[in-house]
């Protein structure tokens, strides 16, 4: 499936739009990438991105990734509904380019259980598994 | 597994799975797990398919299985004996 960017997929418009560009979309998986720069108002005086920002990165690749396998014409909300077992290895810095992974676990009653990954140069830099609700 | 060894798995992995304020030995057979028994909701129904599923290598395909398994303590534990049989 080709997927051009997760602009329309998504309800988040920039600053807060986290992801660049779709890189792949499989059966259950979506692979996203987010290059931290410098200038982005999400990173922090120290020039890394916080861990909430890292978060939010994974769960908007659930939802985009959901978004692209429900073939939703519009960008429907969803919501964090719970954060299991989420760790940060190592921030990404201003100038890292972060591949997001994201596979679906496990859908049920409107929810889905999806886990989340995040890379820099291929060193796991955060991971942890998400919870989206969307509403009926 | 027998039903009397079943149900007390059960209330030990509702009350640490989902992280219950109470003792595994309250939470009574007949008690409802969504709305006024143990209070749980959808985004925790996901939670516990995921954590019965591992724990009991039993499966619960879609909603209305769910359904049916989850109306209560009892009706989970009986699913969950009824699969068991069956492997």
């Amino acid at each position: 499936m080709t997927v051009p960017d997760p602009y329309p997929r998504l309800p988040h418009r920039a600053p807060f739009l986290l992801l660049d560009r779709v890189l792949e979309i499989g059966e259950r998986s979506g692979v996203f990438m987010k290059q931290v720069a410098a200038a982005d108002p999400c990173v922090a005086a120290d020039g890394t991105l916080p861990a909430a920002f890292v978060l939010e990165a994974l769960a908007q690749g659930g939802g985009a990734l959901l978004s692209a396998l429900t073939d939703d014409r519009m960008p429907q909300p969803g919501y964090l509904a719970a954060v299991d077992d989420f760790r940060v290895l190592a921030p990404p810095r201003a100038g890292d380019t972060v591949r997001i992974e994201v596979e679906v676990l496990r859908h049920f009653q409107g929810a889905t259980q999806l886990r989340g990954r995040a890379l820099v140069d291929g060193r796991l830099c955060a991971e942890g598994r998400l919870t989206l609700a969307l509403p009926r | 597994m027998d039903r009397a060894a079943v149900l007390a798995e059960v209330q030990e992995l509702l009350v640490t799975g989902l992280r219950l304020d109470r003792a595994p030995a309250d939470i009574a057979d007949d008690s409802p797990i969504f709305g006024e028994g143990l209070g749980l909701d959808s985004i925790d129904a996901l939670e516990l398919v995921v954590l019965v599923e591992d724990r009991f290598r039993v499966s619960i395909p879609d909603e209305e299985v769910g359904k049916r398994a989850f109306a209560s303590v009892g009706s989970l534990v009986d699913f969950i004996v009824a699969e068991r049989a069956q492997q």
